[in-house]
């Protein structure tokens, strides 16, 4: 059994994600506004998402027909 | 998917989530120098008196300013400082810098600046409640000065257009995980002539 997987997709999923969460979270002002927190979140992201990707289980598992003994 | 992987993923989270208030500095510093700033809105009207370093403009109690307002600015250094640069970082990112002489070797030095007539960029930035870091370093002969606090801009956060651009990434970053989830398959299955686990 094989599944593919769609890690870089999923990188940058995270890390646009990332970047709007943080870009969110300095409107409100739960953190100060840096370059530096924008680097953490975007690439904290990047990387939470590309394990996610490894995670995840595969959308047709219930779909699939055992192959006949 | 393995198990440790998944462990892995679930404390890379934890971790992260747990980082993000630790590491920010709290309270207006400065070494060599002082300096106070009166915010003025557009009418002309005094927001906030802040002086540096002190308890004012910290994280926890920003200086308020108005993106079309101005800052009255007074500042003076402990010994006077002569062929000088200075500079001025915004956002841990270097903003202006320069050089002066100082020939009259005077301490002290004031005044206006118009939030207005400053880059596009910086009126943008300061809509909304962000908590924006600001330092500024003079280096010369006679010594160092060294000044930093946060600043605040004005309006409801949905007033910020950095607002709307975080919401359209994340509205993109989930539709770009959806898509990557909905990709994620077995294949070859049958190919194989194996069983697949339920």
């Amino acid at each position: 059994m094989k599944i593919r997987r769609h890690p870089v997709m999923s990188f940058f999923a995270g890390a646009f994600f990332g970047f709007g969460i943080m870009l969110i979270l300095f409107t409100m002002g739960f953190i100060p506004m840096t370059v530096q927190w924008l680097g953490i979140g975007t690439l904290g992201f990047a990387v939470l998402g590309t394990l996610v990707a490894y995670a995840i289980p595969p959308s047709n598992k219930k779909k699939a027909v055992p192959a006949t003994p | 998917m393995r198990k440790t992987t998944r462990v892995a993923a679930l404390f890379a989270a934890v971790t992260f989530t747990l980082l993000l208030p630790a590491t920010a500095a709290l309270a207006s510093e400065g070494s060599g120098c002082s300096g106070t700033a009166i915010s003025k809105d557009s009418s002309g009207a005094t927001l906030e008196t802040a002086h540096v370093p002190g308890a004012a403009a910290s994280q926890d109690m920003p200086f308020l300013v108005d993106p079309r307002g101005t800052v009255d600015w007074s500042g003076s250094t402990d010994q006077p400082i002569t062929g000088a640069t200075w500079s001025v970082t915004v956002m841990g990112v270097p903003f202006l810098n320069g050089t002066f002489q100082n020939d009259a070797k005077d301490t002290t030095t004031s005044g206006t600046t118009d939030i207005a007539s400053l880059p596009d960029a910086v009126t943008w930035a300061i809509k909304g409640h962000q908590v924006i870091p600001v330092s500024g370093t003079i280096t010369g002969a006679g010594g160092t000065c060294t000044l930093s606090g946060y600043i605040t801009g004005q309006g409801d956060p949905a007033s910020s257009p950095m607002f709307y651009a975080g919401a359209t990434f994340v509205v993109a970053g989930t539709a770009l995980a959806a898509a990557a989830a909905i990709g994620t398959k077995i294949v070859g299955a049958s190919a194989a002539g194996g069983t697949i686990a339920s």
